[in-house]
Parts: C-alpha cells; sequence; structure tokens
C-alpha cells in the first residue's frame, strides 16, 4: 500500500478494459471455434491461483519458522485470494468443456488434481475461521503441504495422458493468439498485485483493531 | 485413469460420424413425415383447419446439428461469472475494511474519553 | 538417541494399547462396518461395480485411520501426556517418529484382517501378487498416518479437533489414496497387472517421502507454543 498503488488500479481498469475488445478480436481456434476464448481469461486465472497459492506457501513456511506475524497476514490473504481465482478456474473450465468435450466434467489427473489444490487452500481458511486460538499454525502446516502439492499438479497433465491440453500450448501459441494471451496474463497478474496488498490491509487493519481492544481493557 | 481420455475421443469421432448419418436420415424423416399430411389432405380434410396431432415421437440417437449447443452463451457465461466473482470479492473486502475502521473510531472515541476522566482525576 | 525415544514412544503407545485393546477393537469394527455399507453402495443386482473392492478397501483404511488418529491424540489430552512428552528433553521430531510408527502398526493390524474380508466378499484375487500388495499398503498407510499424525498432534489444542482432523486430511492425502486404489485395483484385475500396481508403487513412495520430510520439518515450529 504505497504511492504506486493508484497507478496500478488505473493500470488494472486500463487492462480489463482493453481486453475483452483483443478476446474478441483475437482469431478463432480450428476445431473448438467461438468457446476456445475462455482459453484467454481460464489460463490467466489458473497461472494467478498458482503464483498466490506459491505465494501463501512461502509466506506460510516464513511465519512457521521465523514466526514472522507479517507473513502470517500476507499467507492468509493469498490462500483467500486463491480460492477467489480458483473458483474461476472450476467455473471457466467445465463451461469451455461443455462445448469442447461434450461433458462438464471429466475424472482425469489435471482437473481432479486442482480440485484438490483448490481444497486445500479452503480448507486453510475454514481452519483459520474456525479452529479458535493457535489456527494460524495449523493452516500454515495446510498451506505447505498444499504448496508441495503444486509441482504435482502442474507435471500432473503432462505424465499422464489426459484429454486436457497440455502446458506446450502456451509457448506455441499462433501470432494472433499471443499476444491477446499474454496480455490477459498480464491483466490478471496486475490484479493479484492489487488485490494482495488490499487482503494484506486489512488483516492489518484487525490485528491493529484487537491491539486497541487489549488496551481498552488493561484502562479500565 | 488413462484410458478415459482416448475412449473419450474414440467417442467423439464416432459420434461425428453418426452425425452426418443421423442427419440423413432426419432428413428423409422431416421430408416424408410433410407428405404424408399433404397425401392424407386430399383425401380427407382436417376439421377447423388445425394440424393433425402428432402420433408417435421418432427416437434419434444424436440432435442434428443445428440444434447443438452453441458456444456463445458458454463464453458469455464464463464471462460474466469472472466479473461477478472478482466484483462481489471486491466489495466483500470494503465492506470488511469498512467495518473494522468504523469498529476503529469507535474504540479510539471511547479510549480517549476514559484518558480525559482519568485526567480530570488527577 | 533419536531412534531410542521413537522406540520409546512407540512402545508405550503399544503397551497402552495391548492393555486395553480399546482402540485395535472399535477401529477394526468401524473398518468392517465401512466395508458393509460401501458394499450396499457399490453392489448392483448381486455383483459389484469395477474396482470396488479396491475403493471399498482404502476408504475402510482411511476412515478408520481417522478415527484411530482422534483416539490416539484424545488418550493423550486427557492425560496431558503429550505437554509431558514435550517437555521432556528429548527431540521432537523422535517423538513424531514413534507416534507415526505406532499409529501405522495399529492400521497395518487393521487391514491384515480387512484384506481376506474383502478377498471373501469380492472374491478377488489377494494372494495373486501377496508382497506387492503388502508393499502398496504399507506405502499407503504411512503416507496417510504420516500427515494423519502431524495433524492430529497439532489438533489436540484446537475446539473442534474432531471436525477439523478429516477436514484437513483428506485433501492432502487423496494424492494417496488415489495411488493405493489405483494401483490395488491393478492388482485385483484378472490377471493382476504388476507393472501398473508398480508404478502406483513408486509414486506412493514418491509421496510417503515427500510427506514425512516436511513432516519432520514442521513438526518442531508446529508444535513450540
Amino acid at each position: 500500500m504505497n504511492r504506486s498503488y493508484p497507478f496500478l488500479v488505473l493500470a488494472a481498469v486500463g487492462l480489463f478494459a482493453t481486453a475483452p475488445v483483443l478476446i474478441d478480436l483475437a482469431p478463432y481456434e480450428s476445431t473448438m471455434g467461438l468457446v476456445q476464448k475462455i482459453f484467454y481469461y481460464h489460463v490467466p486465472s489458473a497461472m494467478v491461483m498458482f503464483l498466490s497459492a506459491l505465494v501463501c506457501g512461502v509466506a506460510s513456511a516464513l511465519y512457521l519458522f521465523r514466526k514472522n506475524t507479517a507473513a502470517d497476514r500476507w499467507a492468509s490473504s493469498a490462500a483467500e485470494l486463491t480460492v477467489v481465482f480458483g473458483l474461476i478456474v472450476l467455473v471457466t473450465g467445465p463451461l469451455w468443456a461443455r462445448k469442447a468435450w461434450g461433458v462438464w466434467w471429466q475424472w482425469d489427473a489435471r482437473l481432479t488434481s486442482t480440485l484438490l489444490m483448490w481444497m486445500i487452500f479452503a480448507a486453510y481458511l475454514l481452519v483459520r475461521r474456525f479452529g479458535g486460538p493457535g489456527a494460524e499454525k495449523l493452516a500454515a502446516a495446510m498451506a505447505v503441504f498444499g504448496m508441495a502439492n503444486v509441482p504435482f499438479v502442474y507435471v500432473s497433465v503432462n505424465i499422464w495422458r489426459t484429454i486436457h491440453p497440455t502446458t506446450r500450448v502456451v509457448p506455441t501459441l499462433a501470432p494472433g493468439m499471443r499476444g491477446v494471451f499474454w496480455f490477459a496474463v498480464l491483466a490478471f497478474m496486475v490484479l493479484l498485485a492489487l488485490l494482495l496488498p488490499l487482503r494484506a490491509r486489512l488483516g492489518a487493519r484487525r490485528e491493529e483493531l484487537e491491539e486497541l481492544y487489549l488496551m481498552g481493557d488493561e484502562g479500565e | 485413469m488413462a484410458e478415459t481420455g482416448s475412449e473419450v475421443n474414440v467417442m467423439l469421432l464416432l459420434r461425428r460420424e453418426w452425425g452426418s448419418v443421423v442427419r440423413v436420415v432426419v432428413g428423409v424423416l422431416v421430408v416424408l413425415a410433410l407428405a404424408v399430411p399433404v397425401a392424407t389432405q386430399a383425401t380427407q380434410p382436417p376439421p377447423g383447419g388445425a394440424p393433425p396431432a402428432q402420433e408417435e415421437f421418432v427416437p434419434v440417437k444424436d440432435l442434428p446439428h443445428q440444434e447443438q449447443l452453441p458456444g456463445g452463451p458458454l463464453v458469455l457465461a464464463a464471462y460474466g461469472f469472472v466479473w461477478a466473482v472478482l466484483l462481489v470479492y471486491l466489495w466483500t473486502i470494503w465492506r470488511r475494511l469498512g467495518k473494522v475502521e468504523r469498529e476503529m473510531r469507535a474504540l479510539s472515541e471511547r479510549l480517549k474519553g476514559q484518558q480525559r476522566r482519568i485526567e480530570g482525576r488527577m | 538417541m533419536f531412534f531410542r525415544v521413537a522406540w520409546l514412544v512407540m512402545r508405550k503407545d503399544l503397551t497402552v494399547e495391548v492393555r486395553s485393546r480399546e482402540i485395535l477393537y472399535t477401529t477394526a469394527f468401524f473398518a468392517v462396518a465401512c466395508v458393509l455399507v460401501f458394499s450396499f453402495a457399490l453392489v448392483k443386482e448381486g455383483r459389484p461395480l469395477e474396482d470396488a473392492a479396491a475403493g471399498i478397501l482404502w476408504i475402510a483404511v482411511a476412515f478408520a485411520g481417522t478415527l484411530a488418529l482422534g483416539r490416539t491424540f484424545e488418550r493423550e489430552r486427557h492425560s496431558e501426556t503429550l505437554r509431558a512428552l514435550m517437555l521432556a528433553p528429548s527431540p521432537r521430531a523422535a517423538v513424531y517418529v514413534g507416534k507415526l510408527l505406532g499409529i501405522v502398526l495399529l492400521l497395518l493390524v487393521v487391514e491384515a484382517a480387512l484384506v481376506p474380508l474383502i478377498g471373501l466378499l469380492f472374491n478377488v484375487p489377494i494372494l495373486a501378487r501377496p508382497l506387492l500388495l503388502a508393499g502398496l499398503l504399507a506405502a499407503g498407510t504411512v503416507g496417510f498416518a504420516a500427515v494423519g499424525t502431524l495433524f492430529a498432534a497439532m489438533l489436540v489444542r484446537a475446539r473442534s479437533r474432531d471436525v477439523l482432523l478429516p477436514v484437513l486430511l483428506y485433501p492432502i492425502t487423496i494424492p494417496v489414496v488415489i495411488g493405493g486404489v489405483r494401483g490395488t485395483a491393478a492388482l485385483f484385475e484378472l490377471p493382476p497387472s504388476s507393472e501398473m500396481a508398480g508404478m502406483w508403487m513408486a509414486l506412493l513412495l514418491f509421496f510417503d517421502v515427500v510427506f514425512v520430510t516436511l513432516s519432520l520439518w514442521t513438526f518442531e515450529p508446529l508444535m513450540t507454543e
């Protein structure tokens, strides 16, 4: 939350305003047609979800081993954003699959492990909310184990034969699609850079409030 | 687990091939269905000019091409969902921040009042 | 020192268990009840669905394991013995290893009763590749119990520990359950496919290494108040 924040907001608004136009102008895919355009927000949200999970895991490890409370704040913010972006991934994916594969859901390695990862971070939020005193540490352990799951999810699609497009699709994108795709990735990354400090600020304010309450108790 | 992918692909291929066969069958059925009333009309005029009631449903394996799921609504639904989730999330953060800050202001007012009372007593 | 502490903690748990046999009997009965409940769900017109036997076996192991973990640490909590163990001048990771070994042994005993029952009820060839089947069960049990022991130990202080243990445990250990079910299903096929089972066994071992390392690494800071 520093001086660059308003510029980030402006950038995000600009990016998200232009993205639909660019997506509309991008060429159609040969076999899937119009529905392939979901790709331009499905994959960037997935990337942001993974990044956010990674942030949560690293911050949780820092909290566990260094007892850094600021790291804990960032970890809980990142976990919440992982769940939010994961929700986008898990809803836009089936909408695409309905047309491309003819089914909403397919029990293949990629989909299953993404759902699993989303559940781990949802459990993180549940523990923090209902675990009572000491829940921060429990949640931090959950995040460290969840982070260990991330590389597993990433490579799973290349090891097992699945019908989900592999990660090789992205580096081999056609020129007309490549620009639009990376534009969308940039938009989502900026959004993450915006939301993460905002949510961390909420955590910081809550801690301040708690301290104020303690002071009040001592005063009486 | 590994087989399901290829199985589905084969199914899709089969379905595509079946699709063309089915389309021809449906076309023939439609022509027949149109021809039968014309043929019967000549001998027996319908009462009140109402269309004849459908006497049987003809099952087909697959939908004709023009009735298959269009991609447009799916893309729009996905796009709308992204916006809805992000806006709702922003709104919840804004609301939670507002609540915490309101509580903080009320609390600091109370603390100041307490301090004044303590100073007044001294 | 490390292994001696681990050995002593395990022996203590087993001695308590051998005297009362409470956890063993209740867990084993619960596992059998699970098998029956899932049999009713997955048997259609007298014939089980494909791979139902492997699935039911691992569901029973996972559910019974959760129950055993909860009871074992409830016992420690009741008499504040876990705190005493933590206060003792011994490496905490050794305490973890001791508890883990105790739970793995208990679950292996339950599985030894469960597997013949599954073989009998579903008519699957449990003796076709006995070593591979035992290896899959042992590797899966270690992976499941490694995470389970860590979280159950942490949850001793938490308020709603009964609900939170499965909430935390299942999402993390599902890779282990997948590996166990697929590997066992490959062995229960006719003819059994050792190659597939071996691949899943390798995956299970990989997860065991990751989970045990992470648990040993985080147990110390997690149990510090």
